[in-house]
């Protein structure tokens, strides 16, 4: 795939009467720039190709902050749709400057870590392009802790903490619980918990605490989970912990949540978990 | 009190105060809510109400229907039906359009349906 913008058939969007060609902008990640990853690489730019959405590409590499380019390219370039070819990681990497420049999301899912794009029904590799020319866009919520944005979920493990729901109620459990603050969740099969629908303007916080059960079974311990739709939220930890956002450490013993509603434009498939 | 059927078939908005957490302040909902740990302060909820057999609430509660097992040192204000299983205690008044009360439920205040007040206490 050339490093230029081409495409004999671009797909276009209609807006306001006027006739606008989509752009596309791929952001390969590192590691899918490794030798393993040619063959499906090659695979995915001729279909990119063969549909007519073949786009400029950027490389990301240790020293090479996505933003800037990205930011760069949508604003200089005229991209109109940014496709993160990568992981979880990948998505991350580019949501800031995705939602700040009010473009459209798509994801190539390559390696492991692929949860986003599994919730957003996007398959993996050559057959996400497919999905990516069907073009069926989804505004949804974006989720946002201490200023970082986050598409699936922050998980706080086990701590002693305080939860300040919308400044008006405080929660407290009674013990070490974790906490996952999600924006985007559907349980797996056999897995217990609530969907997080991202299109509902609300962040869910779940906590799971042990409890000690009574009776017979004194010593037997019980999962109790309290789920909590909120539109923002502060947890305060006693001790600094080690939290992860979309799978991305973040550290502190404060964690300020609240809700961007219906700000990220994704292209999502029709197997799509939400 | 809660069997895993039922729990399978809920759907996302729903509140679930689970036993070992305990809430202060005033609670709001705009969904269905279920309580089975502590709460201190009120609560409101447009949706419906369960309150399980390890719930202990001191508060005033509102809710459009209510299903009681546990325990509710408060004013009870219940716009449609109101349901106080055999487990459950209530020390304050009561209001309901529907009220159904099993045998051994504990009862002390006032109750009143459609404006009348009908009993003080009941056991």
């Amino acid at each position: 795939m050339p490093t230029a913008a081409f495409g004999e058939t671009p797909p276009k969007s209609y807006v306001g009467g006027e006739i606008l060609k989509n752009m596309y902008l791929y952001v390969y990640d590192a590691f899918v720039q490794d030798h393993r990853y040619e063959k499906e690489i090659q695979k995915v730019e001729n279909r990119l190709t063969d549909l007519g959405i073949a786009g400029k590409i950027v490389r990301l590499g240790l020293f090479r902050r996505a933003d800037e380019f990205i930011r760069d390219e949508v604003e200089r370039g005229g991209a109109t749709t940014v496709v993160a070819v990568g992981n979880d990681t990948t998505v991350r990497q580019v949501i800031d400057v995705v939602v700040d420049t009010k473009v459209v999301l798509g994801i190539i899912p390559f390696g492991s870590d692929n949860q986003i794009a599994t919730l957003l029904g996007l398959p993996e590799g050559e057959a996400a392009c497919d999905v990516l020319s069907a073009r069926i866009v989804e505004n949804i919520d974006v989720g946002v802790v201490n200023g970082k944005r986050f598409i699936r979920s922050v998980s706080i493990p086990a701590a002693k903490a305080e939860i300040n729901c919308e400044g008006n109620y405080k929660v407290t459990p009674q013990g070490r619980g974790t906490i996952e603050v999600r924006n985007l969740f559907v349980p797996s099969e056999g897995e217990r918990g609530l969907i997080s629908n991202p299109l509902d303007g609300r962040l869910e916080a779940v906590l799971q605490i042990a409890t000690k059960s009574g009776g017979l079974s004194f010593w037997k311990k019980i999962h109790g989970e309290s789920v909590l739709p909120l539109k923002s939220l502060e947890v305060r930890t006693q001790e600094t912990v080690s939290a992860f956002m979309d799978g991305v450490l973040i550290e502190g013993t404060r964690f300020d949540f609240s809700v961007e509603s219906k700000v990220l434009k994704v292209v999502t498939g029709k197997g799509r978990m939400f | 009190m809660f069997n895993k059927d039922q729990e399978a078939g809920r759907k996302g908005g729903e509140t679930i105060i689970a036993k070992g957490v305990k809430v202060e302040g005033d609670f709001v909902s705009d969904g269905n809510v279920i309580i089975e740990g502590e709460v201190n302060g009120s609560v409101k909820t447009a949706g419906h109400l369960e309150v399980g057999d390890s719930a202990k609430i001191k508060a005033d509660v509102t809710a459009s229907d209510a299903l009681v097992a546990g325990q509710i040192s408060g004013n009870l204000k219940v716009n449609g039906k109101l349901e106080l299983l055999e487990s459950s205690r209530v020390e304050g008044d009561i209001e309901a359009e529907i009220l159904s009360v099993a045998s051994g439920a504990k009862i002390n205040g006032h109750i009143t349906m459609n404006g009348k007040t009908s009993t003080e206490a009941v056991e």
